[in-house]
């Protein structure tokens, strides 16, 4: 009896061992944990069509679909799709003989991308399909296929057919690992020429290099018009300026004065990474635009894309306690760079009445004529860097007033060059616009 | 007479480490009770700033600032932080502003995702590393609206009485 007790124990134990040993190794075994989302679907590479990619991300694709109603108002700004013109009446005189001066709206939420750019009176039969490339996810798939000169050369209209979905995922987004990358092929080739690789940049980088896709200032290249970001001086106003001057780039003639002019257009990531306070502090487009939302127990980044005004408590409220204190400082920030916009207009406008009468004159210097236009452009395009840009010199106020200070120091300078070139004092008039459009009374 | 001396002298050494032991509460430090950090004065304003902020009722100082992957780095870096700390008390070599150091960072913030992780989960996937500390934007969490400052709920519009 006592011989089979010993036998049954020492089984016991064998047993005991070889199971403990087979869970050991099962644990082993076992592929390391790792946090990831299950895909519903397998997108493929470039997919256009964002309602495929948000089966995979429903939190994020619901949020981005709300951009297409989303036509708020703030202040300044928002997405209501407000006339600047009607606004101030002075951009019409600015813009005069560009396709700016005939219709020139604020723009909507990101879905509606397509829809306004095929409504707007700027276009016309001589556009290139240039005006298509911040508004469709089918653009990373055509610049891949037929590169991006080829795609700029065709004109808008040919170009029509092919481009059929407004801003979507494949914009931001590699498909499958959902990395932020550019897009844009003139993004890259401006990152590039400063020598500066996006691949290596950090997600935090990403979350604001992403908006540079498209939110960064432009001009288009030669008969081809070729999209191009004028970086490769950097990507300081000054910068950017000495390198279209070098090109002397021209995006129209202003009528009555013979001036070169350039366009500059939304600056915003050039704006925002000039050593801004927020952007000093790790602060990423994304943070503000695209807060971290709940839903239920998940925490997603909100793709409705949008205003922080719109929504502070969640995009402000984040790292700033007191909102309201917040929301009382950007109001003051906002009205002191809306102000020195405006200075800088009425300035500028004055130096167009110079510059018109001088041009108009007989024996005029030549030579110090030609400096005044030269001036004008500069400072035209120093407040246009600010007055073009979104958020109204929030994204970086210091460097917004600075601009805008430059700006209205130019457009006098010019004004009292073209003075100078004529020999006639009375082109020193100012407060030109004011007198032809005086404020109305008020009435008692 | 003189073998005793030897034992005489090893027996009143234990009894006098046993003394110091009690009387200085050393025990307490192998526990998890936020006074015990608070008993060098330095530690007030980080103490008393945390007992009035969200935290307060979910996790003691060790539940964040101490690693928790096992029990054995969470009382290596129990030993480590606190003999760190005894010492720069001791030298007065600690600074005004007492800072998390980067270190602790990101035991803090690995402790963070420990209690939240079904919460973060998805903001933490990703090709790219996630680069940035949860309290980069959810500044008063842990330690309220005045943060480590040393003058703590003295404003009476923002705290009423």
């Amino acid at each position: 009896m006592k011989r089979y007790t010993t036998i049954i124990l020492v089984g016991i134990i064998f047993v005991l061992a070889a199971l403990l040993s087979g869970v050991l190794l099962f644990l082993r075994n076992q592929p390391p944990q790792a946090r990831t989302i299950q895909p519903v679907v397998t997108v493929q590479a470039l997919e256009p069509n964002s309602a495929l990619w948000g089966l995979n991300y429903p939190n994020e694709y619901s949020s981005f679909l709300q951009t297409a109603g989303n036509h708020t108002a703030t202040t300044y700004g928002g997405s209501s799709q407000r006339s600047y013109l009607l606004e101030d009446p002075r951009l019409a005189i600015l813009y005069a003989g560009s396709a700016y001066a005939k219709d020139f709206n604020q723009a909507r939420g990101h879905a509606n991308s397509l829809i306004d750019v095929r409504a707007t009176a700027r276009v016309d039969a001589t556009t290139h399909a240039t005006c298509y490339s911040c508004k469709s996810s089918d653009n990373p798939a055509l610049w891949t296929q037929m590169g991006m000169p080829a795609f700029d050369a065709l004109s808008f209209s040919a170009m029509s057919s092919k481009v059929n979905t407004p801003i979507g995922c494949a914009n931001c987004h590699e498909a499958g690992t959902m990395r932020l990358i550019i897009t844009n092929p003139a993004v890259d080739a401006a990152l590039k020429a400063q020598g500066i690789d996006w691949r290596n940049a950090s997600r935090q980088e990403m979350r604001s290099l992403v908006c540079a896709n498209c939110h960064v200032t432009y001009f288009f290249a030669g008969a081809g018009k070729l999209l191009t970001i004028p970086w490769a001086d950097g990507t300081r106003v000054e910068d950017i300026l000495q390198y279209e001057n070098t090109l002397g780039v021209s995006d129209w003639t202003y009528p009555g004065t013979g001036t070169q002019m350039i366009k500059a257009r939304h600056p915003d990531y050039e704006l925002f990474t000039a050593d801004s306070t927020h952007f000093k502090a790790g602060v990423a487009c994304a943070d503000c635009h695209m807060p971290y939302v709940r839903d239920g127990a998940m925490k997603y980044s909100s793709h409705d894309v949008m205003s922080p005004l719109l929504d502070p408590y969640q995009s402000c409220g984040q790292c700033h306690t007191n909102v309201d204190d917040v929301l009382g400082r950007v109001g003051i920030i906002q009205n002191e760079v809306y102000n020195a916009k405006i200075a800088a207009e009425d300035a500028l406008i004055d130096t167009i009445t110079a510059l018109k009468g001088a041009t108009a004159r007989s024996g005029v210097d030549v030579a110090q004529l030609n400096q005044a236009r030269q001036l004008d452009r500069n400072a035209q395009f120093m407040w246009d860097y600010v007055s073009a840009a979104n958020s109204t010199g929030f994204h970086n106020p210091d460097e917004a007033l600075r601009i805008l200070r430059n700006a209205t120091d130019l457009a006098r300078q010019a004004q009292m060059k073209a003075a100078q070139a004529a020999g006639d004092p009375s082109l020193l008039t100012t407060g030109v616009y004011e007198s032809q459009n005086p404020p109305p009374t008020p009435t008692p | 007479m003189k073998n005793l001396l030897l034992p005489a002298g090893i027996f009143l050494l234990i009894a006098a480490l046993g003394v110091f032991v009690w009387a200085t509460d050393a025990p307490a430090y192998l526990g998890h009770d936020p006074a015990t950090c608070n008993n060098c004065h330095v530690m007030d304003a980080a103490y008393e700033n945390w007992y009035h902020a969200a935290h307060a009722r979910y996790a003691t100082c060790s539940d964040c600032h101490l690693p928790h992957q096992n029990p054995v780095s969470y009382y290596l870096y129990k030993g480590y932080s606190g003999m760190r700390d005894v010492v720069s008390f001791t030298t007065r070599t600690y600074p005004v502003a007492i800072r998390a150091t980067a270190q602790t960072d990101g035991i803090i913030q690995a402790n963070c995702i420990r209690c939240h992780n079904d919460t973060v989960e998805s903001i933490l996937v990703g090709a790219q590393p996630f680069d940035r500390h949860c309290w980069d934007c959810h500044r008063s969490v842990a330690h309220g609206d005045r943060g480590l400052s040393l003058a703590p709920y003295q404003d009476v519009e923002v705290y009423p009485r």
